[in-house]
């Protein structure tokens, strides 16, 4: 079964979940809110719903709202003041991409030392490497 | 007060059923689904709580109060709906909401006008009169009406169409909202449970087999299967219940990442919904 | 309590009709029958009003004890009722015995009317306690019996001539204060004893 549901406030923020989908709901919350936090669909300090509203008008437990808040907070997407609410947070996409790129780096470094004790040469690797690339298009 | 309710090592000795070391707790502002086979222990825990039935031995505090020493108190601040609803059958609804009315400190008549007119029921109809949706619906109306910071409902949607059954839970998700009130129910709907619940306590012969944030319950556990030729004692070990057939095996696991490491493509891996995890549990090896 | 007592009293107050047609016409007949209409007449109103008070109650008490009230508030409100109950039918007893009287219809008889009051409540208490004690399943067959015995009791109550002896002797007398005083307290005592076991045990 697929249900949709849709929350829109003010013409801006826009959550839909798929009950059908094999990634669990907070996911997909925190998910969207971060893309529309990055694309600059819900702007820095603007108010997000409580995690209670949020739940209601989803209809779904609190438990989830509160799952996904607690994922954008601790990546640093958005930020709660007791007793005020909680807010978008200060993004600096600069800085996002470098600590993403950062945690690449380590993960290669981690491969090609793996491919060297099995004798992959680089040019072997670099394949691989545009191979998957190009599948992902 | 974090804990609205909090029951330590609940235990009731019947001649034929034993409630063994009953341990959960349920956070304010929260739903916790209660959930269980047929006679699991599911109606004797609540009763327990109301203290309808004496304990053999175990704590159970309500609002951190005990609720033996503090039992007056702390049923005006509780609204429950059973499964065998036990109203006044040759009553009005009026008169049997008379009759309950005055005990509770924080009565609103108005709030209870407004829900049984909410429910479509004619207060002056007897009792007996209405079907078990009405009758249900009005030991909700009952229920909703003074301000309860606890619900405690034990099948409280048995029996009801899926059409109200939705209502009823869009109405408590609404009576939840402010963070202050908390609903504890139990039922063998799984899916008013799965839609509704933020934790969900299983319970099977007696005992306590998980009391968990639903969340963490979809992250956790996992239905592996594969072909018989590779299931062997290491691999049934990490499996909490296997089920075979002429073509396969599939297993509950909680560790599938482990799994996924050490199987790769000779498993594949899937994810269990509550029910399922229930029925994994709660049955024997196949 | 106040409350509970309330709430019982607002179950008798919706005894049905035929339950009040059946305690009129018992009424009725005593009275026809002459002497000694305290001695039945009380104790059945309260055998008959505790019977509709706990036919409506029995089987709800998932519901009763899930309210805000303890068993011994309840137990208590129901001993208080059973109080209540017999005051009033006396009281109103009474006031029918001196209409009577007053309309020539009955003999004003002071001592026989002490007596039989005496007599009348601590009976009265005890019956009311024993049926909370019985369960309340079978009230046709419970009826019955009752009429019945109540009758076996009128007929064979107005063949005795007590008040003849009272007045005679101080140690008699001293002695049937003594005994009457020791049957009331026992009786309260027995009836309270009852009913508080009733609800204080019972498991749902």
């Amino acid at each position: 079964m697929c249900r949709i549901y849709s929350m829109e406030k003010d013409d801006e923020m826009k959550i839909l979940i798929l009950n059908s989908s094999k990634q669990p709901i907070y996911e997909q919350i925190s998910f969207q809110i971060k893309e529309q936090i990055l694309k600059g669909v819900l702007s820095k300090d603007e108010l997000l719903p409580s995690i209670r509203n949020l739940a209601k008008e989803l209809q779904i437990s609190v438990i989830t709202t509160k799952r996904a808040y607690e994922e954008l907070e601790r990546d640093g997407f958005i930020h709660t003041v007791p007793g005020k609410g909680t807010f978008v947070a200060q993004q600096n996409i600069s800085s996002l991409k470098e600590k993403k790129l950062n945690m690449i780096k380590n993960d290669l470094i981690k491969i090609v030392g793996e491919s060297k004790m099995l004798n992959i040469s680089k040019d072997e690797l670099i394949d691989l490497i545009i191979t998957i690339y190009e599948r992902e298009d | 007060m974090e804990n609205i309710l909090e029951i330590k090592n609940l235990s009731k000795s019947y001649n034929n059923f034993q409630l063994n070391d009953v341990n959960f707790t349920l956070r304010k502002g929260y739903i916790m689904g209660f959930v269980g086979p047929n006679g699991a222990g599911k109606t004797t825990t609540i009763k327990l709580i109301m203290n309808l039935i004496k304990k053999s031995s175990g704590e159970i505090k309500i609002f951190g109060l005990d609720n033996l020493e503090y039992e007056k108190e702390i049923k005006n601040r509780i609204g429950f709906v059973y499964d065998d609803l036990n109203f006044y059958d040759t009553f009005s609804l009026k008169n049997n909401a008379k009759l309950i009315a005055d005990f509770y400190d924080k009565w609103s008549w108005n709030t209870f006008n407004n829900y049984m007119e909410k429910f479509k029921i004619n207060e002056d109809q007897k009792f007996k009169e209405l079907s078990k949706g009405m009758k249900a619906k009005f030991a909700l109306a009952l229920a909703l009406s003074h301000d309860a910071e606890l619900l405690i409902m034990d099948e409280p949607t048995s029996g009801l169409d899926p059409i109200f059954r939705n209502e009823i839970i869009n109405i408590l998700q609404e009576y939840i909202e402010d963070g202050s009130r908390s609903i504890l129910f139990s039922s063998h709907i799984i899916s008013d449970i799965e839609k509704m619940a933020d934790y969900i306590t299983f319970i099977n012969n007696g005992e306590i087999v998980f009391s968990e944030d639903k969340n963490l319950l979809e992250d956790t556990y996992r239905i592996v299967k594969g072909g018989l030729d590779i299931l062997d004692n290491k691999l049934e070990n990490e499996c909490i219940k296997i089920k075979r057939n002429k073509y396969g095996f599939s297993g509950l696991t909680s560790n599938y990442k482990n799994l996924i490491e050490k199987y790769g493509s000779d498993i594949v891996i899937d994810k269990p919904d509550i029910e399922e995890i229930m029925i994994y549990m709660a049955g024997d090896n196949e | 309590m106040k409350k509970a007592i309330k709430h019982n009293l607002l179950l008798l107050k919706n005894m049905p009709l035929s339950m009040i047609a059946l305690l009129l016409f018992l009424i009725s007949v005593f009275i026809i029958q002459g002497e000694g209409f305290f001695i039945i007449i009380v104790p059945t109103v309260t055998f008959f009003s505790i019977l509709t008070m706990e036919s409506f109650d029995g089987k709800k008490y998932n519901t009763l004890f899930s309210i805000p009230i303890t068993r011994t508030e309840f137990a208590k409100a129901k001993f208080y009722t059973l109080l209540i109950l017999n005051g009033a039918v006396v009281l109103f007893i009474l006031a029918l015995y001196f209409v009577c009287v007053h309309a020539g219809i009955a003999k004003l008889n002071i001592l026989s009317l002490v007596l039989e009051l005496a007599i009348t409540l601590p009976l009265s208490i005890f019956v009311g306690g024993v049926l909370f004690g019985i369960k309340v399943d079978y009230i046709a067959s419970i009826t019955l019996l009752y009429i019945l015995i109540a009758n076996l009791f009128v007929i064979n109550v107005n063949t005795v001539d007590v008040e003849l002896q009272i007045g005679k002797d101080i140690i008699l007398d001293s002695l049937v204060l003594i005994m009457w005083s020791g049957l009331s307290i026992a009786s309260y005592m027995g009836s309270k004893r009852i009913i508080f076991n009733k609800y204080i045990d019972m498991e749902l």
